[in-house]
Parts: structure tokens; sequence; C-alpha cells
């Protein structure tokens, strides 16, 4: 490394730091507002193991894991799925969210792959973890690069949301398995605001 | 909190063997006391009278959840609860078992750390595992030989050796700056 791009990443790093550390880098490098949304009421378990073990609990077979990162300004949708067979496509026709702050369109018409073969003991990519005539996968493949998931900055959503406000939303998500029927399901979410802060990148 | 090293070693044995006796919420309680007693620790006195205990005892016992267990959910690792989940960068001492989905690191304001896998389950075995940090992790005290890098890192890279692991760091290479979990389903 020559010392001019090493004098350049001091540098970078050190006004970095300095931004952050008094806050005018708020909205900048690191979203001022962050937003937790979990699901209302008696939500099915996450973890693959305990999903598949509780399978017959939960008529649920689609949920969505909320996830934003440290000084990241958008969050990923993802979805789980548990199911009684082991399909290899789902169409999401519709997502849609609603609440007292907006409403809109998350995704449509989004077709993804989903894995080709089965796993009863570990999971690989490529692969559902089946057991007890459950079949859990989080791992979807696009067949259009326009059409993953959604990454959203829910400051954009809601630009309304104050730190500490809390207020529900919720998703109603119209989807169909190979050429099976459309079927509907609509969940609340519980939307809290926090204020968001500089996290270092340096917690190894 | 005593004063010197000797003490606050006794006060941590007798905290953690009193906390291992009970279950549930009492022995997360106990955990919850010395995560907030963690400023007052003379790390230095402590690591070189029983570094073994520091290491491994104190340092699990004080990454446990409120109900004093390891059974975190990984909803339940968010901002409302003090938790965030670092970039990748920051991820990569936690690496070396993951596939080709990188394991997720969550650290809590209180020193926790997390590791969960792409199938939403914890980590919890070595070379992987998430480990309490006595210090905050800065640019300062991770690189420029501060109180994270002493007492977290090298006690940490001793101890894989100690058990014959070959830590494997990695991160994304192209996504240094996102969380790992932002990337489990996009194989496009």
């Amino acid at each position: 490394m020559n010392a001019r791009k090493c004098f350049l990443i001091t540098l970078y790093i050190c006004s970095t730091l300095m931004i952050a550390s008094c806050q005018l880098g708020r909205n900048i490098i690191y979203p001022g507002v962050v937003f937790d949304i979990s699901q209302i009421g008696d939500a099915p378990p996450f973890a693959a193991g305990e999903r598949i073990r509780q399978g017959e609990n939960y008529s649920q077979e689609i949920q969505f894991d909320f996830r934003q990162g440290a000084n990241s300004f958008k969050t990923s949708i993802q979805l789980l799925l548990l199911i009684r067979k082991p399909y290899r496509e789902i169409t999401i026709d519709k997502m849609i969210y609603s609440s007292e702050l907006g409403s809109g369109t998350f995704l449509e018409n989004a077709i993804f792959e989903l894995p080709n073969s089965i796993s009863s003991v570990g999971l690989s990519p490529g692969e559902y973890f089946g057991m007890n005539g459950f079949f859990w996968t989080s791992e979807l493949r696009s067949t259009d690069r326009r059409k993953q998931m959604p990454l959203i900055n829910f400051q954009r959503v809601f630009p309304l949301a104050k730190p500490d406000d809390q207020f529900i939303m919720n998703i109603t998500i119209n989807y169909h398995f190979e050429s099976e029927p459309q079927q509907i399901q609509s969940n609340d979410y519980l939307v809290r605001a926090v204020e968001g802060h500089y996290v270092s990148p340096f917690q190894f | 909190m005593g004063d010197t090293a000797e003490t606050q070693m006794q006060f941590l044995m007798d905290a953690v063997a009193l906390g291992e006796s009970l279950e549930g919420y009492e022995r997360g309680a106990i955990a919850d006391q010395l995560r907030i007693a963690r400023e007052h620790f003379d790390l230095e006195g402590l690591f070189t009278k029983d570094e073994g205990f520091m290491n491994e005892d104190l340092r699990d016992f004080m990454n446990l959840k409120e109900d004093g267990t390891m059974n975190y959910d990984i909803r339940e690792l968010n901002r409302t609860n003090g938790w965030t989940e670092i970039a990748s960068f920051g991820a990569q001492y936690h690496q070396t078992e993951a596939g080709q989905y990188l394991n997720a690191k969550f650290v809590n304001v209180d020193g926790r750390e997390v590791v969960i896998n792409y199938q939403r389950e914890v980590v919890t075995t070595y070379p992987d595992r998430g480990t309490y940090n006595y210090v905050e992790g800065t640019l300062r005290s991770s690189i420029l030989d501060g109180g994270h890098r002493l007492y977290d890192m090298l006690p940490y890279d001793r101890l894989m050796d100690d058990l014959g692991y070959e830590v494997v760091l990695r991160y994304n290479i192209n996504a240094e700056h996102i969380p790992n979990s932002q990337l489990w389903p996009r194989r496009n």
C-alpha cells in the first residue's frame, strides 16, 4: 500500500469517526431513526430446528424476518417458509403494507425458485431442512434480478415517525406455490421507532 | 466490587458459583448485575491472576440471556433491547465453520455478543460462538492495543490455540459494510 493510499484511508477513518462522535453524521453515515418490527401475537419460532419441532402448533406457513444492521439505512425483509410439500417455486403475487402512517406495495409478481433437495441433518445452500413431514427454508432464488425480496429504507416509508413512536403495520401477502391456488396471509406487526446511533465497525 | 484484583476475583468466582447453582431468571439476574459492574473490573489484575476463569467461565456466564440460558431468538436481538447486528467486517472471527452464508454477529451495549447462523440458530460452540466483550470494540481499543484487543481478542486467540482450532477469518469482501444476515437469502 503506498503512502498516499494509506493517508487517504487514515483520513477517511478519522473523519468518519469525528463526524460520528459529534452526531454530525446523523442521517449521513448512520440512520437517525431505526425501526424494530415484530409480529404481534403468538408467532412461530424462527430457528429452523425449533420451527420444525413445533410445526403442528402453528398454521402460519410464511414468516417475515426484518433485519437492519449497524449504520445501515435499509432493512431487508426475508421470507421464511415452513411447508408440507417441498415445492420448487413460489410466486408473490402481491405484498402490501398499511399503517396509520402510510400504505403501499413492497413487492408484486415476483417468482422465486425454492431449494431442489432435502436434508434431514444439516443445511447447505440449495436444500430444504426437512423432518417430520415439514420443510423449512429461507432460501429464495429470484428468476428476475429486479424482483428480489425487498430492501427497504423505512425512514422513507414512514418519514413522520420519531424515536419512541409505536404503531401497527399490517402486511398482507398474496402468494401461490407452483400451479396451486392463491393463498392470502395477513399479519399485524408492531413497529417501534428507535433513536439511531453510530456503531463502531471495529467490534471484533 | 473490591479494590484489589484478588478481592474482585473472589467476588466474581462466588457470583458465578452462585449463579450456576440457580436456574432461569435468577441466574440471568446475577449475570446482569455482573454486566453492570464490568466497568469497575481491574481487567489487568484479573487476567494476570486467572486468565482461564476470565476467558471462559466468567465470559460465558456474563453472555447469558435474561432467562439464564443462551437460547437467544434472532427476533429479540433488536435495537429496543440494546442489540445491533454489526457489519460483515466486524464478524470475521466467527466464520470458521460457516458455509456459503456467513454467520451474523450481534452485539449488545452491555457487552454481550451472539452469533446466529443462517438457519436462525444460535451458534454455541467454538470457534464461531459469540464471546462476551469486557471492553467495547473501537478503532483505538481494537487496533491500537487498547482494552478490547488485550482482554477480548488476544485471550480468544490464545484459547483457540489451546483448543487446537485454526480460526479462519472471513467476511464478504465486496460488502464488508453490510451485515451478513442481509445477504443470507440472496444467491443471485
